[in-house]
């Protein structure tokens, strides 16, 4: 029966969702092993940490790719048609509740812990959580097209299609959204300035 | 963006993600005045360098439990229903029972027809429905007085041969007396028949012996 098994490692994602939408199981397992770890990174980052809560919408998000697989439009790129979904997802979560409030103090007393801890000394850990911070005062927008672009590397094509806004509007966003953390965090990077 | 064009966004953005102010060239610094301070770049592209370093050390693993129950979701939605399980509308099944029969019906008027093959036979006997008219030659019965001569021929005479069954007739002549025997069973046949009783209902072994009669 090997003989006859297909090799989806090499299917492109758009193949992968034309072959799920048929009922193809093994299409389904390779989706999910490309993007489930992409993914619940970035629920985890846009969550404000909160590992239990992307753990779930990671399962929403494959679940609703089961139940609706029609759903997916063909003349976009799968990953962006996906992170499209992503983010509908957390803008739903953050109108559902107040998030932002709630772990803008708990990050704010993790920091100055690790700050007296570490006394001056930075590491990469208390830079993520300053970042995570600082982020955490953006708009929603603004956090998910400064994950989009710095984690998740993807283009300001893509970035204007999964905002639903003009790309010179995400360049806009990106350009002050640098200026502004660049100012903030210029204390954690003292060999840099 | 208040003096930053897209194009010249493009252009910043791949110096601050590959060079940092010390190595910026003459060129590259005078275009870099015109945008932002000689600060802000530092600042921007120390950013940079930290985000390119940070960002990858965030790793988590998605739990075996999750994939789990995505399975079983999916087994959910794209389980093949049993044989016994699928639901068929009414003309379907009617159909179908109508295709069954015609297939049945085409394979029984194709089938050639076999000689029948008759291993018990059944011997039909025939009743005597009239009496036989047999003559019946006169004996002369020694040390007897001349008897009068039955004609069995004529079936009304059932009385005189009753009454001389009743008087006892001498059982010396055979001939006679098997005559007597025939027109018993004639007189007995024509009597159950106007009683109503047949002699269908008769065993076979009483019909044999009717018949050795």
């Amino acid at each position: 029966m090997a003989l006859f098994k297909k090799n989806y490692s090499t299917k492109s994602d758009e193949e992968l969702m034309s072959l799920l939408a048929q009922g193809g199981q093994s299409a389904f397992d390779e989706l999910y092993k490309r993007y489930s770890k992409p993914m619940l990174n970035f629920f985890f980052r846009m969550l404000n940490n909160d590992r239990e809560k992307a753990k779930d919408m990671l399962h929403d998000l494959f679940l609703k790719t089961i139940e609706k697989p029609d759903s997916f439009d063909r003349s976009k790129k799968f990953n962006t048609w996906f992170y499209t979904l992503a983010n509908n997802m957390i803008k739903n979560e953050y109108r559902s509740r107040q998030i932002h409030a709630e772990h803008h103090k708990q990050i704010l007393a993790v920091n100055n812990e690790l700050y007296e801890m570490n006394d001056g000394n930075f590491d990469t850990n208390l830079f993520n959580n300053r970042l995570q911070l600082e982020l955490d005062k953006l708009d929603i927008d603004a956090k998910t097209i400064f994950n989009l672009r710095f984690v998740e590397e993807m283009s300001i094509k893509q970035i204007a299609e999964i905002m639903n806004c003009p790309e010179g509007t995400v360049k806009s966003h990106l350009f002050t959204l640098t200026k502004l953390l660049s100012k903030k965090l210029s204390i954690y990077k003292p060999e840099l300035n | 963006m208040e003096t930053l064009s897209n194009t010249d966004f493009d252009r910043l953005e791949k110096l601050l993600r590959t060079k940092r102010l010390e190595e910026l060239s003459t060129t590259e610094k005078q275009w870099i005045h015109t945008v932002i301070s000689e600060e802000e770049y530092a600042s921007m592209s120390g950013l940079y360098l930290m985000l390119n370093n940070s960002t990858q050390s965030l790793d988590l693993e998605p739990q075996p439990a999750i994939k789990s129950r995505l399975d079983g979701a999916w087994s959910a939605k794209y389980k093949h229903p049993g044989i016994f399980q699928i639901k068929l509308p009414a003309y379907q099944t009617v159909a179908a029972a109508m295709i069954f029969f015609l297939i049945g019906f085409a394979i029984n008027w194709n089938r050639p027809v076999q000689p029948k093959i008759i291993r018990e036979t059944v011997q039909v006997i025939k009743y005597i429905s009239q009496p036989e008219s047999t003559k019946v030659k006169q004996h002369e019965a020694p040390q007897l007085e001349q008897r009068k001569v039955i004609q069995p021929t004529q079936p009304e005479p059932v009385q005189p041969i009753r009454d001389e069954v009743e008087h006892g007739l001498p059982e010396l002549n055979p001939e006679y007396a098997r005559q007597q025997e025939i027109t018993m069973a004639n007189i007995t046949h024509a009597m159950n028949e106007k009683v109503g009783s047949s002699i269908g209902s008769d065993t076979v072994l009483q019909k044999m012996l009717v018949r050795v009669y």
